[in-house]
């Protein structure tokens, strides 16, 4: 056989061999790809250090409850659409870097004592707030964040509630009754996982809440919790929230404030590469500042039957662009938010922190939405003169295109 | 004649290299961005996503495995890979956009068959005569719960070796003991390591020599540190082992320490103890014998 037939036949062989092959790969561009993701069940943010003071009654029941395998069997029961979860430990090497967690960012109980038909009541009340978030354990981006509906639950029993009772008040929470509506996290989490899209590759920019101050003039409003180590517990309170509402928000890639619990669970999913866990955050391109300034509490309407109050909060927010070529400012506004609240004369005990966080919580969102509209009630709030006004527009335009830069 | 013929081999590696179905398949990304003047064809799209999948490629052995990025450059033309990548992976996916300057920039997510890859790089930088390599494993455990069930896991590297043709690995210890008249002594070498936690490749050495002949000899001393991590708590369902890993390679000819690899993060699952450190030892052997490609 000459070598002219033999390259002939290879060739021929060969052409027939590419176009079948490249046909069956054209079929394989299909919605099918679906990311395995390691399932890091539930969390909470911050320290391990913060779980028996911020999480009393959730973090107890997660572990005695062993809720993961439940959360794992709801989740097995209804099936994400867009992506595929695993419980097992993946192997980066193998190229898998996505985990996901149900992250419990606050528990709040509250019980106050008022007088009602000249009887003594004790309202107390539950809440829990929590977020489906997926974590690019590569890069130590959040790659998609959801909130979930902040269950809410009160009560106005005659007696003081028992720490039993609340305790099964959260358990119900978590699971499937809060609030005796058949409604709880554990659902409402399987519900918006089975929705979530497909995570996004991570951006090679980024924002991270890089630095949070809080003021003297703030702490005499702060429960003892929040305080605790040098008020780091607050910081992380505060930069959780932001960059929770940054990504909901905006659709940006984020990293996480610091390398939590959360963090270091979802990271402890992975095995392969050089190390498992990754406390060092890479550093981000657009460095988000926030400053508490102080809270108040103002008349705004006083009768014989109550009185109404605004409770306001201050802040000042800035925006730096953190380059090779240097650090460059793109935002630096003092911004404020507050709304009234109403007392009933019949309330002996207020509990003034839970107002004060809500405007926080407020405020926070609102930094990475209203803001952005000029005709907000949040941006009016804020009385800008005119000349401020042109300031603040130009440098919202800024960040919007520090927001363009990072879109996931 | 003679480009023809170079031609004519590269033809024929990659009708070898291509043909099987992908196994066991990793996650690979890659992205291109292409700007020209004129509008983008259907056919320039399909380039551009062959070229991002060669990417996703080679960015996978950047991080993994560069010694096989340098064979795999050395041995494949670019242009080559690039018009037959369709064929090494899976499934993928891609995303494309032209952006205001004319840019097409391209995304790809792929499932890659590294292992099935790493089998065929083997046979296509596959020496005339084969190396013959000496090997020796060891197991230490590093906690009480796992050294009752240490001498009942097997070692697997020389399983994984010896699917690179151009490797015949050397287990049977009595026999180079004879070929070396004692000079190579397994019982001896063992009782060294369990001494000191590590060998002299000296004796090793003298065998590969003995037992090669006139073929390149190397000596291989593979350890392995296991731990055992306790069950799972996300779901309790299954024991962690953890394993670290380390690979020397001598060329047992001058003495030369070659090649030395580490694995630091292996971990072995399973419905026993016994069944996950088996586990983590074979994951830690596969992902030795590829860093170890191109070395025989």
């Amino acid at each position: 056989m000459s070598l002219q037939y033999l390259l002939l036949l290879i060739s021929v062989a060969l052409a027939a061999c590419t176009s079948t092959s490249v046909a069956a790969n054209n079929d394989a561009v299909t919605d099918n790809f679906k990311e395995l993701v390691a399932f890091a069940g539930i969390t909470f943010q911050g320290s391990k250090a913060e779980l028996a003071s911020r999480y009393r009654y959730s973090s107890q029941i997660v572990s005695e409850q062993k809720l993961n395998r439940t959360l794992y069997q709801s989740i097995l029961a209804s099936p994400p659409q867009h992506i595929e979860i695993t419980p097992s430990i993946l192997d980066k090497d193998d190229g898998y870097k996505y985990a996901m967690t149900m992250l419990i960012g606050n528990e709040v109980v509250s019980v106050e004592e008022s007088v009602i038909n000249n009887q003594r009541v004790f309202p107390w009340l539950v809440k829990l707030s929590a977020q489906l978030v997926i974590f690019d354990i590569a890069s130590s981006q959040l790659v998609a964040s959801k909130s979930l509906p902040i269950l809410s639950c009160t009560d106005t029993p005659h007696q003081y509630p028992t720490s039993e009772q609340i305790k099964q008040r959260v358990y119900n929470m978590l699971l499937d009754n809060g609030c005796g509506k058949g409604v709880g996290l554990v659902n409402l989490f399987t519900e918006a996982l089975r929705n979530i899209p497909a995570p996004t590759k991570a951006s090679l920019t980024q924002f991270a809440v890089s630095d949070v101050i809080v003021e003297p003039a703030a702490l005499p409003f702060l429960p003892e919790e929040f305080k605790q180590n040098n008020l780091q517990v607050m910081k992380r309170y505060i930069a959780h929230m932001l960059t929770k509402a940054i990504s909901d928000g905006q659709s940006v890639a984020i990293q996480p404030y610091t390398a939590d619990m959360s963090v270091l669970t979802m990271q402890s999913r992975f095995s392969g590469g050089e190390q498992t866990y990754n406390l060092n955050l890479p550093k981000p391109f657009y460095k988000v500042n926030f400053r508490l300034r102080g809270f108040k509490k103002m008349a705004h309407d006083v009768k014989q039957h109550g009185a109404s109050y605004y409770y306001a909060v201050f802040s000042n927010l800035s925006v730096v662009k953190d380059s090779v070529r240097g650090e460059q400012l793109l935002f630096s506004q003092p911004l404020k938010y507050a709304s009234i609240e109403v007392e009933p004369a019949s309330q002996n005990t207020v509990d003034e922190w839970e107002n004060f966080d809500k405007k926080l919580q407020v405020l926070t969102v609102a930094l990475s939405t209203s803001l952005h509209n000029k005709n907000s009630n949040f941006f009016k709030m804020q009385g800008f003169s005119r000349a401020q006004q042109r300031e603040v527009l130009e440098q919202l335009e800024q960040v919007e295109g520090a927001y363009t830069a990072c879109a996931l | 004649m003679r480009a023809l013929i170079n031609r004519l081999m590269v033809a024929l590696v990659f009708s070898v290299l291509f043909t099987n179905a992908y196994a066991a398949s990793v996650r690979i990304e890659g992205f291109t961005e292409h700007t020209q003047q004129s509008a983008f064809t259907q056919q320039d799209k399909e380039h551009q996503v062959r070229v991002a999948l060669y990417r996703a490629i080679t960015n996978y052995y950047q991080q993994h495995n560069q010694r096989l990025l340098t064979q795999l450059k050395q041995k494949v033309p670019e242009e080559v890979m690039i018009k037959n990548v369709l064929k090494l992976v899976g499934e993928y996916d891609v995303q494309q956009e032209i952006g205001d300057d004319n840019t097409l920039i391209t995304e790809v997510i792929a499932l890659f068959d590294s292992t099935g890859f790493h089998t065929k790089m083997s046979n296509l930088i596959a020496n005339d005569t084969p190396s013959t390599v000496v090997l020796v494993e060891f197991i230490s455990p590093s906690d009480d719960t796992l050294k009752p069930i240490a001498s009942l896991l097997d070692v697997s590297l020389k399983a994984q070796l010896s699917r690179n043709p151009s490797v015949n690995v050397a287990v049977d210890y009595q026999e180079l003991q004879m070929l070396t008249g004692g000079a190579f002594n397994f019982l001896q070498v063992r009782d060294e390591f369990n001494s000191n936690g590590s060998i002299s490749p000296a004796g090793l050495n003298i065998a590969a020599k003995a037992k090669a002949g006139f073929s390149d000899a190397f000596s291989v001393v593979a350890y392995h540190q296991l731990k055992y991590d306790g069950v799972d708590d996300m779901l309790g369902v299954a024991h962690q082992v953890k394993v670290r890993s380390q690979v020397n390679v001598y060329n047992a000819n001058t003495g030369e320490l070659v090649a030395s690899e580490a694995l630091n993060n292996e971990l072995g699952t399973g419905d026993s103890i016994q069944q996950a450190a088996q586990n983590g030892l074979n994951r830690a052997a596969r992902k030795l014998s590829e860093k170890l490609i191109g070395i025989f």
